[in-house]
């Protein structure tokens, strides 16, 4: 079970911790949706659409991408005072299902990956995801999809099909520095990806 | 937070400063009007008496609300109305104890970017008038044998609303402060919000809530009135004029700025093109401005979030920002894993928490200085002392101050530091010269390849050859040949080509000759800068009730010297009054000594009203917060 901090700011301004836990597949997705807590808040960072893949010192690689509640076809979060944990916490299940639905909207619409293995299991994974007590620093304001990266895959291909923003590419490897690619929208994107043994 | 009750009397606050009156000849029979800083406004029948936002006479039979700013609910309350009316948009701001009960905290990383006049307490209207969407029959009301329509007109306010009466066969609109006579308005800083349909955000949503301004202003213009009646200067005896002129300038000024803009950069065409054409119609003909020349990062500097860092040849490394968690720790890991030898140094480009938030931090894991302008360094030291967009909380206890022009030389590396008050007037810049390379200014986040970043007004870009952008123009322009640019946020580095300066720079020239036009100002700064006048501290904490300190920055923007009257209040109770001669483009600094015996829960938000003896003046203009030390 692998699990994701975010974290809220209380009334009193104080941190606390929710999460959100990712199902226990090795190819399946999860959302988070962290708060703008202190910590996390960055005023610009919906200015780029992000794709963060990362190798860890086991080898294993994880594919994030995060998606501005902003850049939903609905009116969800664009006011940075709502889409936080606590407006997450009272949406009603229906509302929560719906973000989940227009977040794998987004998703499929905005990146055409080229192995269609790799999108097929895209798309049937985006609907697990429950509260938890632990996770990690993400990206505010943004549902975050991560998946494992099959072993099979020597590299990923897709085309950012986004005309809303540009994307940053990162690429984070053990002991180096990250490689980062800056996109337009409508560019093809050829990352060739890390092998899986360190 | 619970404020005493006051003396009701008529004139208590406005009355205070010294109110031009005059008569207007030709008006209804029934309808009166007392200049001021807030027009009073009375209509009397069968014996009855109307009021809109300010009475003349205390004790009107209704008032009506055009929306709910501080100075008008001042003015309201002071008015002392049997009943009151106010628009349904108004409900969250009359209810503003809600708003201050969290605002001590929410003034950090705030991105919000609205005008916070909101009203010192509740404040209890009889109605609500509901919103009639753009399909549905204005619902008009009678009072005293007078129609009354009321018309949803949001814009300058989140919360506007004009009210059109027949009298004697005159249609007098009462248009609060939607729009002044003349085609003008009193500020820029008002707009600022998000553009929903464009999925621009609140914080880069200049002249944000311009569409919706131009649709209110088409409906009352639709509603054919003919008078304007505002709550603030004359009277407009040609509506339809003033409102064709008013619209026109604000659509060039926005057009202007949309040739000049860095979120090219950042959005898709789809996005500015509906900001474009909410604004400027489906034929606006508006051709985003083209990339500049950029290229890649040169192989000693990377990109990590919003950190550039800056590696030598002997791997230490010297890094501009640390904006969170994430970048510290990939920073952190760089070091465990031996990426890099060691950070020696950082450098805060601004004052914004993306770029600030994990400095301190930083700092304490690295043991390295932190550098930063003056005007930078003042904010992350004290932090809490400050309310500007996006301050961090997390105070950087050490800070090395370089002035402009200060140089340190770092292995192979020159910087030379700058105050570069580009996309905020808090902001920094760093040139980096090395023999391997061409210079490189490290501009934080003042440019892209397509433009400049002056989307958020509460950043403070001044329009003066002194400071903001035209003095960043010339910084740009000493700089050594073939100088490269970088923004935080990109991973390229840039340049514009003599074309590009030139044009950025003249369209930027005309936007302020257009906001002078637009802006009932003595100086288009004044227009843009809702921060002329501050109280320093924005906060503070003291330890018993009695004595406090506190110190109002005044900015006088205009090319001509004037004066400046200060009141201090606490609520409605005058607690100080100062008056002050500040020299053209100068600024003055009042320090008050307040006793303030009964402070309020969660705290007392003093403000203050300031008149410039060009006759512009605001009532409860800013604020400052100060409760007692809480216990940790």
């Amino acid at each position: 079970m692998k699990s994701n901090r975010i974290r809220s700011r209380t009334q009193q301004g104080r941190v606390s911790q929710l999460a959100i836990r990712l199902a226990p597949v090795s190819l399946a997705f999860a959302l988070v949706l962290p708060s703008f807590s202190p910590e996390s808040l960055q005023g610009h960072d919906s200015l780029y659409q992000y794709l963060e893949v990362s190798q860890d010192s086991a080898g294993r690689r994880t594919l994030a991408i995060s998606i501005h509640l902003a850049d939903f076809a609905s009116e969800f979060g664009i006011d940075s005072n709502r889409s936080d944990l606590a407006w997450w916490s009272k949406l009603d299940p229906r509302d929560q299902d719906r973000v989940r639905r227009e977040a794998g909207d987004f998703l499929h619409s905005s990146f055409l990956f080229s192995d269609p293995l790799f999108a097929k299991s895209l798309a049937a994974s985006l609907l697990g995801a429950e509260i938890n007590d632990e996770n990690e620093p993400a990206r505010p304001g943004c549902v975050l999809v991560i998946a494992e990266i099959p072993p099979r895959l020597e590299k990923l291909e897709w085309v950012y099909q986004s005309d809303q923003k540009r994307l940053m590419v990162i690429l984070t490897r053990p002991g180096q520095f990250p490689q980062v690619l800056d996109r337009a929208a409508g560019e093809r994107v050829i990352l060739p990806l890390p092998v899986t043994t360190p | 937070m619970k404020l005493a009750i006051h003396a009701l009397l008529i004139g208590t606050l406005l009355f205070s400063l010294p109110l031009p009156t005059s008569a207007e000849p030709d008006l209804p029979e029934g309808l009166r009007i007392e200049y001021g800083i807030l027009n009073r406004i009375e209509i009397t029948s069968r014996g009855a008496r109307l009021a809109i936002n300010a009475s003349i006479e205390a004790a009107p039979d209704l008032l009506l609300l055009t929306h709910a700013r501080r100075d008008i609910i001042e003015a309201a309350k002071a008015s002392d109305p049997a009943e009151v009316l106010a628009s349904s948009r108004s409900e969250r701001f009359l209810n503003a104890e809600t708003l201050w009960s969290t605002w001590w905290e929410d003034r950090f990383d705030y991105y919000g970017q609205q005008v916070r006049q909101w009203p010192l307490e509740n404040f209890a209207v009889d109605q609500l008038l509901p919103v009639a969407n753009e399909n549905q029959r204005p619902q008009l009301f009678d009072w005293k044998g007078i129609e009354i329509e009321p018309i949803d007109t949001p814009g300058y306010t989140r919360d506007g609303i004009c009210y059109l009466i027949e009298l004697q066969g005159q249609r007098v609109c009462f248009v609060g402060d939607i729009v002044l006579a003349g085609g003008k308005v009193q500020d820029l800083y008002s707009f600022q919000d998000e553009i929903r349909p464009g999925k621009i955000g609140a914080y880069h949503g200049y002249l944000g809530r311009i569409s919706r301004w131009i649709s209110s202003l088409e409906r009352i213009a639709k509603a054919k009135p003919d008078i304007l009646i505002p709550s603030r200067g004359i009277i407009s005896h040609d509506p339809e004029k003033d409102i064709r002129i008013a619209i026109q300038r604000a659509r060039e000024i926005y057009r202007n700025y949309l040739s000049t803009n860095a979120l090219h950069w950042y959005f898709g065409p789809e996005r500015m093109n509906t900001c474009a054409e909410l604004v400027l119609g489906k034929d606006h003909g508006l051709v985003a401005p083209k990339n500049s020349q950029h290229i890649d990062l040169p192989t000693w500097c990377k990109h990590i979030g919003t950190t550039k860092l800056l590696l030598s040849e002997s791997n230490e490394a010297f890094v501009l920002d640390v904006g969170g968690q994430t970048s510290l720790k990939t920073l952190e890991t760089l070091v465990e894993q031996g990426a890099i030898a060691g950070i020696e140094g950082i450098f805060a480009t601004h004052t914004h928490n993306d770029h600030t938030a994990a400095i301190a931090a930083a700092a304490e894991a690295f043991q390295c200085p932190v550098y930063a302008l003056p005007e930078v360094a003042d904010v992350l030291s004290s932090p809490s002392e400050w309310f500007l967009p996006g301050v961090s909380p997390h105070q950087v206890e050490d800070v090395i101050v370089m002035p402009d022009q200060e140089k340190l030389h770092w292995k192979e590396f020159t910087f030379t530091f700058r105050f570069f008050p580009g996309q905020m007037y808090r902001h920094g810049a760093l040139l980096v010269e090395r023999r391997d390379h061409d210079p490189v200014f490290f501009i934080g986040d003042s440019f892209s390849p397509t433009g400049i970043d002056d989307y958020c007004m509460m950043n403070r870009n001044l329009h003066r050859e002194d400071t903001g952008y035209l003095s960043c123009f010339k910084i740009v322009q000493q700089l050594p040949p073939e100088t490269w640019l970088v923004n935080q946020h990109i991973p390229y580095l840039f340049r514009y080509n003599e074309a590009r300066w030139k044009s950025i720079e003249s369209a930027y020239r005309e936007r302020i000759r257009l906001i002078s036009e637009f802006c009932e100002v003595e100086d288009p700064n004044f227009a843009i800068d809702e921060q002329w006048a501050r109280f320093h501290p924005y906060t503070q904490e003291i330890s018993e009730q009695g004595e406090v300190q506190t110190s109002l920055l005044l900015e006088n923007h205009a090319t001509e010297s004037q004066e400046f009257t200060v009141s201090i209040r606490d609520g409605s109770t005058k607690l100080a009054t100062r008056t002050v001669e500040i020299a053209a483009r100068g600024s003055s600094r009042l320090d008050f000594k307040i006793r303030l015996p009964d402070l309020r829960e969660p705290m007392s938000v003093l403000t203050a009203d300031i008149q410039r003896s060009s006759g512009h003046s605001r009532v409860g203009h800013c604020e400052t917060l100060i409760r007692l030390k809480q216990e940790e």
